[in-house]
């Protein structure tokens, strides 16, 4: 009987080390994960037969934590400022594209419902939002990031990216 | 806290190792570099724009010159061809070890804050430093509030 036994034990020893050391290989080779923001990863997706689509804070709702984030920071999806300095404020909103096999987001820059421009920045179809800034206009693709392109415009050449 | 042994081996793998070091910290990736092709872009709008702001808000270094003359002897060159050529320009610029721009680089990331009182923030930066990349610390930047890793 002591021999079954002390098979019994020698059997849970050996199992047991080997487990062990499985379990250390495994955790030494486990290779550390970055952990990047959502607005870093997270695609906007287009709605079926469409090309373009302005962003909202809805798009994101389904990312924990990003409606805190959004209403947290000074950035937003529409601003409005008078770049042309004719009196009357223009209307600038980001948003993503697909079109003809190529990808990014846009700011559209309209006034009184007149299309006025669209600036494009080809990439992934990602977070990018908008900052006024003493009526200066800084398009952003990140949050707490300095990743930013100020929107100009000169009577020579209309808007412009800085 | 448990020091990880591990070497970086780039600025990803660093802020993994701070991210597994200081969860508490609750630290992530915010900003990542621009690309070539976007720096590229970028400065050929704006030599085409307004050549003279260019050249007032670029030092002149090889690269600038290079650009300056290729834009003034093609004049007639497109968009796309001039941003063909900057990329190009940028190439060697960087192969000589120049610096095109601070959001050229891909040894630097934008993180978040971290949580955590004074003391902790330093002990973040201190690991940070020790695994071989600085940080400036950014507690007004217009777009929030972070760090800017530099490896």
């Amino acid at each position: 009987m002591w021999i079954g036994k002390a098979l019994f034990i020698s059997l849970v020893v050996i199992l047991s080390v080997q487990g062990c050391g499985k379990k250390s290989v495994a955790n030494q080779s486990k290779p550390l994960k970055t952990n990047y923001a959502w607005w870093l990863t997270e695609e906007v997706k287009l709605e079926e037969h469409t090309t373009r689509r302005l962003l909202d804070i809805d798009d994101f709702k389904s990312v924990g934590g990003a409606s805190s984030d959004i209403n947290n920071s000074k950035l937003r999806f529409t601003v409005f400022s008078d770049l042309n300095k004719d009196g009357i404020k223009e209307k600038y909103q980001s948003g993503v594209y697909e079109e003809s096999g190529e990808s990014g987001t846009f700011v559209i820059v309209t006034q009184k419902d007149e299309e006025l421009i669209i600036l494009k920045r080809k990439g992934e179809k990602l977070f990018n939002a908008l900052l006024v800034d003493n009526g200066r206009v800084f398009w952003f693709d990140c949050m707490e990031c300095d990743n930013f392109e100020e929107i100009r415009w000169s009577t020579k050449s209309g808007y412009y990216l800085w | 806290m448990i020091q990880s042994k591990v070497t970086p081996k780039n600025i990803d793998q660093l802020m993994a190792i701070i991210q597994n070091e200081f969860p508490k910290s609750k630290i992530r990736v915010t900003g990542k570099a621009r690309t070539l092709r976007r720096q590229a872009e970028l400065m050929a709008q704006r030599i085409r724009v307004d050549r003279l702001e260019f050249l007032k808000t670029y030092r002149r270094r090889q690269h600038i010159v290079e650009m300056d003359t290729w834009y003034s002897t093609n004049k007639g060159a497109t968009f796309t061809q001039t941003v063909d050529e900057f990329e190009k320009i940028i190439i060697r610029a960087r192969s000589r070890g120049a610096l095109v721009s601070n959001h050229l680089s891909n040894t630097a990331r934008d993180i978040s804050w971290p949580h955590g009182t004074y003391i902790e923030l330093d002990k973040i930066e201190a690991r940070i430093n020790q695994l071989g990349a600085s940080v400036i610390r950014e507690p007004k930047a217009a777009g929030g509030r972070h760090w800017h890793v530099d490896w």
